[in-house]
Order: structure tokens, then sequence, then C-alpha cells
């Protein structure tokens, strides 16, 4: 690419980044913009970029019990950072011993790992394994455990731990260092952006987790904040597609914010992960390339 | 914060000396009652009190979160229920309604993991699926012994509205079980009650409200209201259309559900021979002109072809919408519009017009909830189950307990049997009354909305009811189901904009042709088979 002056390849190639970049922002700007809309203005004139009737009435419609949004949030971010520490840890062990040539059944392990890719054991034996068999119903562990490993993010890791060479293994070995010794000291340091780019993965599943919480959770206080939005979700979808219950029960359906809640529903979904893309950015990109350059 | 509780002065050496005899005398006493007793049960003097059965009830809380008090409650049903039939029940609430209620269940049943009795319904969660998977105890044996009350406050006719091949798998919750077919319920309007001030000043006859029961009335009075009212649209719709009442036209639906298109034409009796199911097209011919002509004369929303239903929600919370759509209000009773229909509203019946069963409520069995008991569930909590579903629907005092929660806290008693809801501190009722037991058993709840509601009316409809001679029938959808697949895509493709009156009836050719390549006749030859081999074994 010639330095200097603006090229039109340089230009074109802003305008598609640009548009690409609007693609993604407008959306989340309309979604933020609707949530704080007025319900009745939303009704009469449909969306737009910037709010009308500036309210904060959604968000105070959702916090109507912040006792509740407080423990689910203390509960979702427990399951992530728990089950993203764990998973991480997992994950980069099984990959770096499936990625050490001096280990003889290397190619079983991998094709055992790879082939739960292709099937799954289905909702019913595993809902069975799960309550009967491990007794993790109704238990924050029914968050966390189905998620700990991906046979997905093993691959990934293997992938990137393939490139450490073995010299450095070996030389370690030499000066005395145990396999943990060097899984801890050396292997891990190295891995970085392999384990920034699983933890970004693994952290996104863990935070997005609601269907295993459906399913298992029963117990009020281990409600994590996706299934509770989730129940938000149906309640207002109730109310919407139900005129006669909300009249039954004296709600004025134009003063319940229906569509600026659902929007105010994923702002308080998407934000945290928002926040959390950026810092490990740095990592993700250098780690979404592992394994595509030979070196 | 206050805690309420406070200090007390620490006990003085004496008082500690006292209680110290005391509790070594009271320990004394009570051992010795205690061996006295134990003796007198081994020799089978006295008898010990058996422990309580436990059993689960699970059911959808139209709600975020379990309730505050739902312990509270429990525990006040257990004082009732432990006492009378020597039953505990765990009541087990389903946050997220209907959605997630039938998403966990279904697999807990599926697992066995469910045990006791379990909500369930035609629309969510549905019983005859459940009971083709086994899922479901048929209960005839223990409605037999143990539910003798409950048959006799719901009556026969409702309880085999809930049989699957002859056997009967739920006990139905008693509310408007039958309806009074109707394209549009109410009448209401953006600024209410001005504009149905106006509306009472319309000439009358057939532009009275009350009195239109065919849709020629219907269509002369949203006429006249459209040239009334030109920037009002009469009657908005969106993504499921209009609702086709085929007992509207004299015909009873063989399947629940609208859409479905198979039918049996209305006749005063049928004998032992089993009437025949046909499509009904000319039914649909006249019903799709009929709403296209209102289309065109601009009597429902432009835009109904490609709105979704929430859209269609939004664009009737505008006000511009002057007929709202609703099923079940009991529009029927002449004079309920006093009682059962919310305030600022006026009723529009439309009544069937042919057949036999001129202005009848129907039961179809379609609108039904109901509790049945996990198939999972082991014997004694089977024969609990069945004693805790009598009594919630023969004692007042545990349905009104378990449906409304506490006075004072989730209502408030306005009347000797009827009650405001106190809709801002409740700590317990979720509006789900209905899925516990028979609601005319319990109080009648008023709200600013429905101010002179009664379950005389509901009960006077269900009185009435003529039931549909398919109740009972169960179609086994296994054989057909990628036809009823491609047949359902047809439909999602087609319905909105022929239900909206957006097509002409000329459209309506191509509409049965693509049916026809989906399958339709194949599964019309299945179902008549099954159809006919039902009718023969319960028409003996």
């Amino acid at each position: 690419m010639p330095s200097g002056g603006i090229s039109i390849i340089r230009v074109a190639f802003h305008t598609l980044l640009g548009c690409l970049t609007a693609m993604f922002v407008i959306p989340f700007v309309l979604v933020i913009s609707i949530s704080l809309s007025n319900q009745g203005w939303l009704n009469a004139h449909g969306f737009s970029l910037w709010p009308h009737g500036l309210t904060l009435l959604a968000y105070r419609f959702i916090l109507q019990e912040p006792g509740i949004i407080l423990r689910a949030y203390g509960v979702t971010i427990f399951v992530t950072v728990v089950g993203t520490t764990c998973s991480i840890f997992l994950t980069t062990l099984i990959g770096y011993v499936i990625s050490r040539p001096d280990y003889a059944y290397r190619r079983v392990t991998t094709l055992y790992i790879f082939f739960t890719m292709l099937f799954s054991g289905g909702l019913v034996p595993f809902y069975l394994l799960m309550t009967k068999y491990l007794h993790l119903g109704d238990t924050i562990w029914a968050m966390i455990v189905p998620g700990l490993l991906s046979p997905f993010y093993i691959l990934v890791m293997k992938g990137f731990l393939s490139k450490i060479p073995v010299e450095i293994i070996e030389s370690a070995k030499i000066d005395g260092a145990s396999e943990w010794r060097i899984f801890f000291r050396l292997v891990l340091p190295l891995a970085t952006p392999a384990l920034a780019t699983v933890g970004v993965f693994a952290a996104f599943g863990f935070w997005s987790e609601w269907f295993n919480a459906l399913l298992f959770i029963t117990n009020q206080n281990l409600v994590p904040i996706q299934l509770l939005l989730y129940r938000i979700f149906e309640n207002i979808q109730m109310i919407t597609s139900n005129p006669q219950a909300a009249s039954a029960l004296g709600i004025n359906m134009n003063a319940v914010p229906t569509t600026a809640a659902m929007m105010a529903l994923v702002v308080f979904v998407a934000g945290p992960t928002l926040l959390l893309f950026p810092l490990l950015r740095r990592f993700y990109v250098q780690g979404l390339t592992v394994g595509s350059l030979k070196g | 914060m206050q805690s309420g509780r406070r200090l007390r002065a620490l006990p003085t050496t004496t008082e500690r000396m006292n209680v110290v005899k005391m509790t070594t005398i009271s320990k004394a006493v009570i051992g010795a009652a205690l061996l006295g007793s134990c003796s007198l049960i081994g020799t089978g003097i006295i008898q010990a009190a058996p422990a309580p059965v436990s059993v689960n009830w699970y059911y959808p809380e139209f709600n975020t979160a379990v309730p505050p008090n739902q312990n509270q409650v429990q525990a006040a049903v257990n004082r009732i229920t432990e006492k009378a039939i020597g039953v505990k029940v765990h009541l087990i609430p389903i946050p997220g309604g209907g959605a997630a209620y039938p998403q966990k269940l279904s697999v807990m049943l599926e697992t066995g993991q469910a045990t006791g009795i379990v909500w369930t319904s035609s629309w969510s969660l549905p019983w005859t699926n459940e009971v083709a998977a086994k899922a479901f105890l048929p209960l005839n044996s223990l409605i037999a012994k143990y539910g003798r009350g409950l048959t006799r406050t719901l009556g026969t006719k409702f309880l085999k509205g809930m049989a699957y091949n002859g056997t009967i798998y739920a006990i139905p919750n008693l509310q408007i079980e039958a309806y009074q077919p109707q394209l549009d319920g109410e009448i209401t309007a953006s600024e209410a009650k001005a504009l149905n001030l106006q509306l009472a000043k319309l000439p009358g006859g057939a532009y009275e409200p009350t009195k239109i029961h065919t849709f020629p009335a219907l269509h002369a009075f949203l006429v006249n209201l459209h040239k009334k009212y030109p920037k009002q649209i009469p009657l908005v719709t969106g993504q499921f259309g209009t609702v086709l009442f085929p007992e509207t036209y004299g015909y009873w639906a063989v399947l629940t559900g609208t859409t479905n298109p198979f039918f049996v034409k209305m006749q005063p009796s049928y004998g032992k021979n089993p009437p025949k199911i046909t499509l009904a097209l000319n039914m649909f011919r006249q019903y799709i002109a009929m709403l296209h002509n209102w289309y065109q004369q601009g009597l429902i929303n432009q835009d109904a072809g490609d709105i979704t239903a929430t859209e269609a929600h939004a664009l009737q919370a505008t006000g511009t919408e002057v007929l709202e759509s609703c099923n079940g209000v009991p529009a029927w009773n002449p004079g309920n519009e006093a009682s059962g229909v919310p305030k600022g509203y006026l009723p529009i019946n439309l009544r069937i017009t042919e057949g036999p069963l001129h202005g009848a409520p129907i039961y179809t069995g379609d609108a039904s909830t109901a509790n049945a008991i996990a198939a999972a569930t082991p014997a004694p909590q089977r024969m609990a189950a069945m004693k805790l579903l009598n009594l919630v629907n023969t004692d007042s005092q545990l349905y009104n307990l378990i449906a409304f929660g506490f006075p004072k806290v989730d209502y408030k008693k306005i009347g000797p049997n009827s009650i405001v809801f106190t809709a801002a501190g409740a700590k317990y009722f979720a509006n789900d009354n209905w899925a516990f037991g028979n609601v005319t058993r319990g109080y009648t709840p008023t709200s600013p909305a429905y101010p002179k509601f009664s379950w005389k009316v509901m009960e006077n409809i269900n009185h009435h009811a003529v039931a549909s001679p398919l109740v009972g029938f169960n179609f086994n959808t296994t054989p057909v189901q990628t036809q009823l697949a491609d047949m359902a895509a047809v439909e999602a493709q087609w319905n909105q904009p022929l239900l909206a009156g957006v097509y002409p009836v000329s459209k309506l050719s191509k509409f049965e042709a693509a049916m026809n390549a989906a399958g339709q006749q194949v599964v019309l030859k299945a179902l008549t088979r099954q159809f006919d081999a039902w009718w023969k074994a319960t028409h003996k």
C-alpha cells in the first residue's frame, strides 16, 4: 500500500469498514433510543434513532424489585467468573496434553474429543445425568459444570499450544522442572492470547446461559440474570398478547412500556459484555489468528 | 432498621436455677409421658398419627419470581390439608409463565423426575401430547374412589372433555369452558368512554351493539360507525388475522385450533354412524369473501396482511381501533353487559346462525386448563394428589387461600364473597387463580375494569352450553406428522392475508392447491379412519 496520499483502495476500504461498523452500531443505538422513549410515542410513530419523550420508565419497570435483579446479577457474575476460570484451566490442561508430540495416545484422545462435537447425547439423558446421577439439580453447579469443557475450545487451544516449540519444554525438563511447573510457569504464560480468546468465548457462554437454569433451577436465590430477563420478557409478551388479562388486573396497556422495556432488557444483558470486550480486544485479535500462520 | 426484638435483662442466678429445676422437671414429665404413650402404642391402645403424605404441585407463575409470601401461603394451606386429608402439599410455581413452564415440565415429565400434580392445558404443556407420551396417569379409578366431590361440583360434561380414548387424564379447572362464537367480543375505543357515549346516541335497531348477532348486522354497524368516525379503524388485526368460528356457519371443528380445516356439519343427532369429516370449502369462501369486502371498504386496517401481532396490539393501543378482538368474554348471557363486560365496553355477539344450535353457547374442550397427575408419582402420593384435587375443588376456604393468598395483603373483601385485588402490594396473587381448580368455588374478584363481575354469568353459560359431540376424540398425529408440518408451513404463509381480508376469494384456489400438495387429503384419510373407529367405540 503506498504511503501518504489517499488511494482509492484506502478510501473504499475505510468506507466498507465504516459501513460495517455502522451496521453493528446503529441497531444498538436504536435499542438504547427505544429503551429511553415514551411507549405512547413508540406506538404511534414507530422507532427512531433519537429517543422521543425521554423517559426512564422502562428501566424503572424492570427494576421494580431491584433486590431480585441484583441477586440475579450476582449469580451470573459468580457463574461467569468461576465457570470461565475453571473452563480455561481445564481446557488448557487438555489442550496441552493432546498438543504434546510425546503423548502416545494423542490421536485417540483428540478423536475422542472431536467425536463429541458431532453427536449430542440428547436432552433427556443430559437431564437424567445432571439430576439423577450427578445430583446437580437446583444447585449453582448446574449452570457451571455443563459449560466447563467445549471440544471446540479444546481444539482451538491445542492448535495454539502446538506452536510452542518442544525444545523449550525439553530444556525446562533438563533444568529439572516438573510437568506441573512447566505447565504453570512456561505454557500458561506463553498461551496468554489463546487463554484470552477462549476466556472471552467461555465468559460469553456463561454470561448468556439461561436454558440450563430454566431446566434445573427452582430455587429463587439461584436464578441468573438471563433467566430472570427471559421471565420478564415472557410476562411482557403475555400482557401484550392478552389485553383482556391486563384489563382485568386494571393495567393500563398504554402505561406499560412493553417495547421500551424489551429494549431496556437488551441493554441490561449486552451492557457488561460490551465493557468486557474492549479490555480483552488486544489478546482476542491475536488469539483469533491462532494457527493461521506457520512460523 | 428496627428489628422488632427487645433486649431483655440477663436472668439472675435464682432465676437461672429455677429454669434449671423447671427444665429438669419438665423433661422428666415429658419423658414419662413419652414412655407411657410408647408402651400404649406398642399395645395398640393408641394409634400413632400417620405422617402426612407429601405431594408436589407444579403450575405456571405469571410473574418474574416466586411470590414473597409463597412459603407462608403454603404453610397455611398445609394446616388445612394435613388436618382434613393427611396431605402435605409442596407448591412449585414456575415463574416465566406460558413459555418457561412447558419447557421445564415436558423434560421433567419425560425423564420421570416430576411427581405429583402437574398443571396442563390445551395451549401450554398440551395435555394430549403428555397423555400420548404416557406422562400422565389415567384417573378414572382415582376419581371414583377419592374424587366424588369434584365430580359433583364440576359435572361430567366438563370431566369428559379431559378424556383420551375414553379415559379421563386430568381434572379441568372450571372457568369459562363454553363460549359464544364471535368475531369480536367487545366494542371499545381509544377514548373509550367518550366514544361509547356517542355510540349510545347511534340509531337503535340493528345498530345497537347489544343486538348484533349476525355478520350482516355487524357489517352494517361497522359501516355506519366508519362514516361517523372516519379517522377510526373499526377492526384492527395483524399476524393472526381474525378468528373464524366454524360454529357460526354450522360446523364443528374436528381438531382444536381455528385453522385446522377439518369439520363436521352440525346435526341435531348423529346416531351410531359417524358424521362425515369435510373440508367445508364453501364456509371458507363465504368468510374470506366477506372479510375482503370489509377490507376494501376500509373497515380493517390496510396493513393487516403484513404486521405482527405485537404491532397490531401497538396499533390498537394508539386508539385507532373500535372493535377489539377477544374470545371468551361471556357476552352471551342477555344482560351480562352489566356484569361480565369491562367498564366502558359494549358486547357484540355473533350467534350460530345456521344449524340446530341457534343462539346456544358451545363447549369444545379446547379452552380448558386442568390438573393432571404425573405417571411417575408413587402409589401413596397418587391417592393423596387426588384427595387434594378433590378438596381444592370443593372447599372454598382452601381454594381461596391457594388461589388468592391472604386477605388484606393480596386482596380486600368488599362483600361477603367478593374481593378486590391489591395489585400494588400483592405478596402472592399473580392472576393465576384459574390454575388451581373450579374458580366458581372461590371469591368473586372485581376490578376497576370489571366492577360488576359475577361468576353467575359463567356458570350460566357453562350450564347451558351444548357439548360438541366430538369432545373426547383425540387425533394421533404420529402417522401424518410430515403432512401436518407441510400444511402448517402453507398456513403460515397464507393465513394472515386470508384471515385479515387482504386476499380476494379468487386466491383461495391457490391456497387449496397448496394445502392439497402438502398432503391434506392424506391427513383427511387418516383422520377419518381414526375418527370413525373412535365414534364406533364410543357410540355403541
